[in-house]
């Protein structure tokens, strides 16, 4: 196999942030006790132009790399791919510019920081394009290990080692069950490549045991019940950019991963309707119910916002079953809810990063501790309360589009059932997103009491505008994205 | 339908809302000048805008139409939002943006000492973006938001002195009226979807337009099973209903009187001359389907002919100057609603344009007069400005021979245009508007006669007279030019005889608008249609001279004697009450919603809603909640043996 320079161009938005990321570790080695806020702008812009890149290639035609077909190349650069490595670099760039004042104040301002975003994101994009399911667990891998440094970067804090470990911990398990799922297919085919397995019209109890391990292995990454244990924990102890980070980007690969290979038929198609329809359709039950219930008794926003993050896991569950079902606009409801829901997540996360304390602590992030910050701070009260409302899926906002679109396609899918279920847990999900703009407005603030005060840093404004933009441009204007997400779907064949 | 791109007609409703915006934000810090010059400068803006695209459109000869953006499709129904400028929208927007600059004008004078005049600056501008929405919205949908947004800007204005209880009161009257209308707008607007897939006015008319009989029963959609006729019919009084909740007609006018709490040019404007007449821009701009649904114009017929004569008695024995203007503006409303169930859409709007060029200088006039009497409404203690206040009181004079439809000012023409179709059509409906003009010269003429004749009554806390503060060039100007319009805007559609005897286009804005909104035509014989003009201004002339001579030396005694006991009284008692509509809702309709409100507070509420169906659950999931969250010990070992054992079930499940 030989490469040359040129076949690798589809492959640059991806490669551009490898250099940046190389480059910054290697500054890092000279760069001594300096302020490390070059390094977060020398990721966004780097984020900035991939993104711009992939947008770039759009309506491109595919291009196979290492393969001269689809049942043998391992990268498929195709306009579903581009989509979805504008979205999870969009994820980076917003988390990055959420990082420096909170890295700053956590003591754990280094470089490396934003190389790891960068590599979780390149990882992210692999899974993307993954063609078979071997690239597909390299960029797996890639994502998780930088996430789970990520995670663990506030070392001072016990509850961010705690959640490094556990995270690291569960994502061994879980990757070991993926990794062997893969092995049982490889047995019962002879082949990882997805194209093949489409093919297969009829499968042996080896091939449904090694895919029934693989969906498992994502449903641990998307935080489905009952595989959502270490959610919370992690997501709570986690530097909060991280969480916000980690809540959307990881979700977002690990939905577009799931996609491709449910539109190769899970298998077998025969298998679908009698098999996995209905375990698909109780993951997403089960994970909407907990994920909202469990965020209703929650005292800490933080946390609460991680069982929000499980249950919008399961809204997007939804999408995957009547993508299963063959419904043709499933997969463009779901990225566009991943879009929407990066933005508003990110813009959630942005705010409390603003609001967080330097001797941080879980006090902090209760609900009394936000007591009248509406008013103290306008600008980030009306953005909390605009990214809370997004959440519940109100209008004007992209969040109101997402679950328009996503429970539309569960309807036309004939899964009307879950699109019910859908709405019952947007219903549950309104009471504690607006318990947020209770204590933003209506609590009284405690006299004596210690409040936490807006850190000031242009980076975090900027991230936290734009998601409050992007939040209310897909509400107004959904028509760009649509057509966007559209275009990614057709080059999937649909 | 062909129409022409036009890509600047979203400055007319952009500058305002860009001046509402800046005012919000910056008004309380920027000094008055700032303000002033936002105000005037995005409301001037937009009227210009105005006029460019009314040049723009003559030019092109099609509507103009600018589409902003898909807002969404659902299935096959598409929503975008699209501006659409054609004649009917044109010319409303000609008097919204000319009417309403002059309005910000005069506000500059009258609000100048208010501490709160950019808030005040910031409203009027959102009115203007809201309203000039309305108007320009090419679907239901789009009018639905300036529709709304209006009413907020209408809410926001009368209880703009929000401090007082009474205002604030008030405001929230015109808003809880007005979302009864609102739930019929939604309604109509909804059961024009289900009919017809769309609710953009081009579609709905080329729609209309292929219906080939209306009685016939629909096969498919969600009103399978109805004749169109009587689908129709329903959207229409949905619609309706929309209608007389934003145009003060009955049953919904009870807020309007008590609107006039609001700062005068606000009255003027919003209460007088442009929102008020949005429910006959919509029954006009939607007149192709009335027109398949009679039974729907003959109600709005009916309403408009009873609400015109209603308003009118009740106008007749009110004291306060304010209240007198705005029941007249209901009964002036009821006219225009009778022209457009009579199938007139031209002469209704014809109506909608004079009356905005006299009311809306009524209403700045009697601005003037109670901000040159330091705030007194009550004509009782008025009298006598006719010197003190010559360009208010000639201003006036003459936008009250317009109202009381003397020829050959704008009044004139447009009220007997309106009561020459009634004859044509529905003679029951003609005694009603014939009776309700002579009422409105009459109670007209007590009014200038109370208020600019006889002897000043305003007297201070201390007896003495009272300084009369004179009105600068900010207030006269926009007196001036509105008189003036009201005075020629008559030419814009003279009657067949008139316009025969001066070689005059006849009908020039029922032909103007034929493309929008096709009038009913008006066959009366040339002779019978002077003896109609001649017996209005006889019967105008009659009643302005009764009025003149009973009140020309303020309060009349001869009018005490007649109340004082007996029929009189009781007459007056019923008038001057409001014939107790107020108390007739408070009894019949504010009554049972307190009970079943109290019902509810006390029975259902806490124990059926909130116990049973709220909390019941609400604790249910609180309690189902903490039970799981005691899985979630924090402890790594036992979320792996969990991961082990689910792992099992979806394995096991997968392979069964």
């Amino acid at each position: 196999m030989s490469i040359s320079l040129p076949a690798l161009e589809p492959l640059l938005p991806g490669l551009l942030l490898v250099g940046v990321a190389i480059l910054l570790l290697m500054y890092e080695v000279f760069a001594g006790q300096a302020d490390r806020t070059y390094a977060a702008h020398l990721a966004v812009v780097g984020l900035g132009l991939s993104m711009f890149l992939s947008l770039k290639a759009v309506g491109t035609p595919r291009a196979l790399l290492f393969g001269t077909d689809l049942a043998n190349a391992p990268l498929i650069v195709d306009d579903f791919a581009r989509v979805a490595s504008a979205l999870v670099a969009a994820a980076g760039l917003v988390a990055a510019l959420l990082s420096p004042s909170y890295a700053k104040n956590a003591g754990h301002d280094h470089g490396e920081y934003y190389g790891l975003i960068l590599f979780a994101v390149v990882g992210m994009m692999i899974m993307s394009m993954a063609g078979d399911l071997m690239t597909f667990f390299l960029g797996l891998e890639t994502m998780s290990i930088a996430v789970y440094a990520l995670t663990g970067l506030r070392a001072h804090d016990p509850r961010s080692t705690e959640a490094a470990l556990k995270y690291f911990l569960m994502g061994a398990f879980a990757t070991g069950f993926l990794l062997f799922g893969i092995a049982l297919v490889y047995g019962a085919t002879a082949s990882v490549s997805l194209a093949t397995l489409a093919t297969f019209k009829a499968g042996s109890p080896l091939l449904t045991l090694g895919i029934a391990l693989i969906l498992i292995g994502f449903a641990f990454k998307v935080a489905a019940v009952p595989f959502h244990m270490w959610a919370p924990d992690v997501y709570e102890g986690a530097p909060t950019p991280v969480t916000g980070f980690m809540a959307v980007g990881v979700k977002a690969a690990a939905f577009i991963a799931l996609l491709r290979l449910v539109h190769s038929g899970l298998g077998v198609s025969a298998q679908t309707d009698s098999t996995w329809i209905p375990i698909l359709s109780a993951l997403a039950v089960l994970t909407i119910l907990v994920g909202n219930v469990l965020a209703l008794v929650q005292q800490n926003v933080k946390r609460m916002l991680a069982y929000s993050s499980v249950s919008h896991a399961g809204y997007l569950l939804i999408g995957v079953v009547a993508a299963a079902r063959g419904e043709a606009s499933a997969g463009s409801a779901i990225i566009f809810y991943l879009t929407s829901y990066t933005f508003m997540t990110l813009g959630a996360f942005g705010v409390l990063t603003f609001l967080e304390r330097k001797e941080g602590g879980p006090e902090s992030e209760r609900y009394g501790a936000f007591a009248g910050i509406g008013f103290r701070h306008p600008a980030l009260g009306m953005a909390m309360s605009l990214f809370m409302v997004a959440l519940a899926g109100m209008p004007p906002t992209g969040g109101f589009f997402g679950k328009l679109y996503l429970f539309t396609a569960a309807i036309r899918a004939e899964e009307t059932w879950l699109a019910l279920v859908g709405i019952a847990g947007s219903l549950i999900s309104v009471y504690y997103y607006l318990r947020v703009i209770v204590a933003f407005y209506m609590r009284e603030v405690p006299e004596p009491g210690p409040t936490p005060t807006a850190t000031r840093s242009a980076q975090l404004t900027l991230g936290v505008a734009l998601a409050a933009f992007f939040v209310l441009q897909l509400g107004l204007f959904p028509a760009p994205l649509l057509a966007l997400t559209k275009s990614a779907m057709l080059s999937l064949g649909l | 339908m062909r129409t022409a791109i036009y890509e600047s007609l979203l400055l007319i409703p952009l500058l305002p809302l860009l001046g509402a915006t800046l005012l919000t934000f910056l008004g309380a810090k920027l000094d008055k000048g700032a303000v002033t010059m936002i105000a005037l400068g995005s409301v001037f803006g937009s009227f210009l805008v105005t006029v460019t695209s009314f040049w723009v459109f003559t030019k092109a000869g099609a509507p103009l139409e600018q589409v902003l953006w898909t807002w969404m499709g659902v299935g096959r129904f598409r929503f975008d939002l699209t501006l659409g400028f054609d004649q009917l929208s044109g010319v409303l927007m000609l008097v919204v943006t000319g009417v309403g600059f002059l309005i910000h004008l005069y506000s500059t004078e009258y609000m100048h000492d208010d501490p709160a005049y950019w808030r005040y600056f910031a409203y009027l501008n959102f009115f203007i973006f809201a309203m000039s929405v309305l108007v320009l919205g090419r679907s239901l949908p789009v009018m639905f938001i300036g529709w709304e947004g209006v009413g907020l800007a209408s809410y926001l204005l009368i209880g703009f002195w929000y401090s007082d209880n009474e205002k604030a009161s008030a405001g929230k009257k015109a808003f809880i009226t007005n979302r009864v209308g609102d739930f019929g707008f939604l309604i109509g607007t909804l059961t024009l979807i289900g009919l017809f897939g769309t609710a953009d006015f081009h579609e709905l008319k080329e729609a209309a337009a292929a219906i080939k009989d209306t009685s016939s029963v629909l096969k498919i959609g969600i009103f399978a099973g109805y004749p169109i006729v009587g689908v129709l019919t329903f959207a229409c009084l949905a619609l309706f209903v929309g209608a007389t909740g934003k145009s003060a007609q009955l049953p919904l006018y009870v807020w309007l009187p008590d609107a006039m709490a609001g700062p005068t040019p606000v009255s003027a404007l919003i209460h007088a001359a442009t929102m008020v007449t949005s429910g006959v821009y919509l029954v006009c701009r939607l007149g192709f389907l009335f027109d398949l649904a009679p039974i729907a114009g003959n109600v709005v017929a009916v309403i408009g002919a009873t609400t015109a004569l209603f308003a009118a008695t009740i106008g007749l024995a009110q004291n306060d100057i304010k209240k007198v203007l705005a029941y007249s503006t209901v009964s002036q409303l009821g006219y225009m609603f009778l022209a457009a169930g009579l199938g007139a859409y031209g002469m209704a709007f014809f109506h909608v344009v004079t009356h905005a060029f006299f009311k809306a200088c009524l209403f700045l006039g009697s601005g003037a007069v109670i901000h040159s009497l330091h705030g007194e409404q009550d004509m009782r203690k008025m009298g006598g400005l006719k010197k003190e206040l010559p360009v208010v009181y000639w201003t006036f004079a003459l936008s009250t021979l317009a109202l009381a439809g003397v020829a050959p000012l704008s009044g004139f023409f447009s009220k007997d245009g309106i009561l020459g179709y009634a004859f044509q059509d529905r003679l029951p409906l003609w005694v009603l508007g014939f009776l309700g003009a002579g009422l409105t010269a009459l109670y007209m003429s007590r009014l200038v006669a109370l208020t600019f004749f006889g002897e000043l009554r305003a007297k201070d806390a201390h007896g003495h007279h009272v300084h009369v503060h004179a009105p600068g060039w900010a207030i006269k100007v926009p007196l001036i030019l509105l008189a003036g319009l009201a005075v020629v805007a008559g030419v814009l559609n003279l009657p067949h005889p008139v316009a025969h005897l001066f070689h005059a286009p006849s009908s020039w804005l029922d032909a103007f608008l034929e493309p929008v909104t096709t009038s009913k035509a008006l066959h009366l014989s040339e002779s019978t249609e002077w003896g109609l003009m001649a017996a209005s201004v006889a019967w105008a002339l009659f009643g302005l001279a009764i009025g003149f001579a009973i009140y020309k030396n303020g309060p009349s005694p001869v009018m005490a004697r007649l109340t004082k006991d007996g029929l009189g009284k009781a007459a007056h008692g019923l008038v001057y009450g409001k014939w107790f509509i107020d108390e007739v809702y408070k009894v019949l309709v504010i009554g049972p919603l307190r009970m079943i409100a109290s019902l509810f507070s006390v029975v259902i509420d806490p124990w059926l809603i909130d116990g049973a169906a709220v909390r019941g659950p609400g604790y249910g999931v609180l309690g189902i909640g903490k039970l799981l969250s005691k899985l979630q010990t924090g402890n790594v070992q036992s979320y792996a043996g969990f991961l082990v054992v689910a792992v099992g079930v979806f394995v096991l499940w997968a392979l069964k």
